[in-house]
């Protein structure tokens, strides 16, 4: 491939071609936009503050995202990303059939809330048959049962200073050079407070399954599948994400997605 | 363009050292191309440190004989008619870039033929171009700046969109019906995937349940030694490695580029009458259809201020279908874009389909800007880049004779 790259160059050089250079350009000429810190990319990455913001206009505060018929599930929810988290804790809690699971709400609120499935199970709870589009392209319809964000916000009590919610969860992520790296991932507070934001414990009519984020994932109905961790051990409420991770509000995040991750 | 010489003598030291220089360019490209070629086909091994590889692929082979017949031809063909046998020497060297591209190798030798073929085809054209400017030195003003500008910030959206969008589409290579995609059922009528099979990885492609073996293009792609298992190949997406994170940020980028551009467009071509005048197709231009389709395919083109028919007919399509359904498409994909319009649901038939169907509207416009460049090669591709740059254009048709020309 390298030695194809000098003699693109080569042939560029000799006959300017407009249409055919983009043509051969697009081999490798614009991977450069791939490298996190190349300033053309930061400016292309403009564009999604665009498209939030935008789209925030568009759908407002309290729009659902489409809710679906009993009939049209037709498969069960395929699990993607971590399926079967390796870390010692949660090890722990799965042999324990997650008795001892406590979902834990800090930062920026007026009283930590440290609760058991339980108690997540004893507060009002929504059900809902959504679609769940994954960022590579695919959608799945499944059923999905839990508490409403907004009610264990309410009952933490927001302090007027947080802007977002980190949710930290029990899977890491990566490997190789980097070393593994927990699944962390954020939202603004209109997500987490849009009423069919659940902290979900049941998918189709059964308790959810480990492949799928037991014992609690996040439902973010108007985003991504990675918007929607699983494995969820805390909520933390924030005024910035840039001390977590690397700073980009969420794991993929850290790795070249946008943040929003609505479209 | 050569079929309108009718009127233009054929004399004068200065065209026809032009017309020598073109001929004289372009047969040696092509003489050059087919030693190349033969050398190809006998596989010597000296050729490799020259860049020239021997290659056995059918494509390979047919594009770059196609190339010497359109560059030989095309030579010849510019004794009697310049602007005709230019365009067709221009075409011989996309058909040589586009070996070269396949059999991915490029050097001195390779680009011989690519570059003294070029060389003779510009000539050629430019040489037929002052030819008909002797004949018929006036130039109309027909592209607005606002037409010219839109037009060159598609043409670059519209690339970056095309390679950043196979780029996502490579992340999950399949398109479906419905709602959903169908794991635990079939609902996909796309699917691009590799196998291993006794020898070595085929890459196969599934189009409503008729497998193809695309080997080398899609599925499976780059060398024996390096096979790359994605379903479009590294040269045809951005980043040319797997990298979606990245790819979404160009495709979002420039689909804001294109929206942008259009709307201004759009307002421009309401408020000045430029969609109705040119882009909607009226009854007349409906019946003049069958007459411009027959001179079409004879290759006379009518150059006057207005479009022909069958232009109308491109350009509203790809303003007024293409690419309000592109991006309308893209849109339903977004799960924010579905809550704030769910009529988009709707209208498409589930969040898969919109997608399926984005996917085939990129095939339309991909099939429009092929025609698109043909048509602007036949027609004297220098008159044609002359309007889209400048604005001014050579207009064949008299101006009382055709009552939209003012």
């Amino acid at each position: 491939m390298s030695g194809f790259m000098l003699n693109r160059r080569r042939l560029l050089s000799g006959a300017a071609m407009g249409a055919s250079s983009l043509v051969l350009a697009g081999c490798d000429q614009f991977d450069f936009l791939g490298q996190r810190d190349n300033p053309t990319r930061d400016f292309l990455e403009r564009a999604n503050s665009l498209t939030y913001q935008v789209q925030r206009a568009l759908a407002g505060t309290q729009s659902l995202a489409r809710e679906y018929a009993q009939s049209e599930i037709r498969q069960g929810q395929r699990p993607n990303g971590s399926t079967n988290p390796d870390t010692a804790d949660y090890v722990a809690l799965a042999a324990n059939e997650f008795r001892d699971y406590r979902l834990k709400v800090t930062g920026l609120v007026e009283r930590e809330l440290n609760l058991s499935l339980d108690e997540l199970r004893n507060m009002p709870s929504r059900t809902q048959i959504t679609r769940h589009d994954c960022v590579e392209g695919w959608s799945c319809i499944g059923k999905w049962t839990g508490t409403p964000l907004r009610a264990v916000l309410d009952q933490a009590g927001v302090k007027p200073a947080a802007r977002l919610c980190v949710y930290h969860c029990y899977d890491n992520m990566g490997g190789g050079l980097s070393g593994p790296e927990p699944y962390y991932e954020s939202s603004d507070l209109i997500d987490a407070s849009h009423p069919q934001t659940i902290l979900a414990y049941g998918l189709n009519d059964a308790s959810l399954p480990v492949s799928n984020g037991a014992p609690v994932r996040v439902r973010i109905e108007r985003a991504l599948g990675y918007k929607q961790p699983k494995y969820l051990h805390t909520i933390e409420l924030v005024d910035s994400f840039a001390g977590f991770g690397q700073g980009q509000g969420g794991y993929w995040e850290d790795h070249g997605y946008d943040w929003y991750g609505g479209i | 363009m050569a079929v309108m010489e009718q009127g233009a003598p054929m004399e004068g030291a200065p065209q026809s050292s032009g017309r020598s220089t073109a001929v004289g360019l372009t047969l040696a490209g092509g003489a050059i191309g087919l030693i190349i070629f033969i050398l190809m086909l006998t596989l010597p091994d000296w050729l490799k440190p020259l860049g020239a590889v021997a290659s056995t692929s059918p494509i390979v082979l047919s594009l770059f004989g196609a190339a010497i017949v359109f560059l030989l031809g095309g030579g010849v063909l510019m004794l009697p008619r310049l602007g005709l046998g230019g365009a067709i020497t221009l075409t011989g060297v996309l058909f040589w870039l586009a070996g070269c591209i396949v059999l991915k190798g490029m050097g001195w030798t390779l680009g011989a033929p690519m570059v003294l073929g070029f060389l003779g085809a510009l000539t050629g054209l430019i040489a037929n171009d002052r030819q008909e400017s002797r004949a018929n030195p006036t130039l109309i003003y027909r592209q607005l700046p606002i037409t010219r500008i839109t037009h060159w910030v598609w043409a670059v959206a519209m690339f970056f969109l095309l390679l950043s969008g196979l780029q996502i589409f490579n992340a999950r290579p399949n398109l479906y019906i419905g709602q959903e995609s169908g794991f635990g059922y079939e609902n996909s009528i796309l699917d691009i995937y590799a196998l291993n099979r006794d020898g070595g990885p085929v890459g196969e492609t599934k189009i409503l349940g008729r497998v193809f073996n695309t080997t080398g293009v899609l599925g499976v792609s780059g060398s024996a030694e390096r096979p790359s298992f994605t379903a479009f190949p590294g040269w045809a997406t951005i980043p040319s490695y797997r990298d979606l994170g990245s790819g979404r940020v160009v495709h979002f980028f420039f689909a804001w580029i294109l929206v942008g551009t259009l709307a201004v467009w759009l307002i421009n071509a309401i408020a000045s009458g430029h969609l109705w005048r040119d882009i909607i197709l009226k009854p007349r231009d409906i019946r003049g259809l069958p007459k411009d389709i027959v001179d079409h395919i004879r290759l006379r083109f009518e150059h006057g201020k207005s479009y022909s028919p069958l232009q109308k007919l491109a350009y509203f399509a790809v303003f007024v279908v293409l690419f309000p359904l592109i991006i309308l498409t893209g849109l339903t994909m977004s799960p924010g874009m579905d809550a704030a319009w769910p009529w988009l649901l709707d209208i498409f038939g589930g969040r898969q389909t919109a997608r399926t169907i984005h996917f085939f509207t990129m095939l339309a416009l991909v099939l429009f800007f092929i025609v698109h460049i043909i048509m602007v090669v036949l027609a004297n591709p220098i008159n044609e880049l002359r309007s889209m740059i400048t604005g001014y254009y050579r207009s064949n048709v008299e101006p009382h004779s055709n009552g939209e020309v003012k």
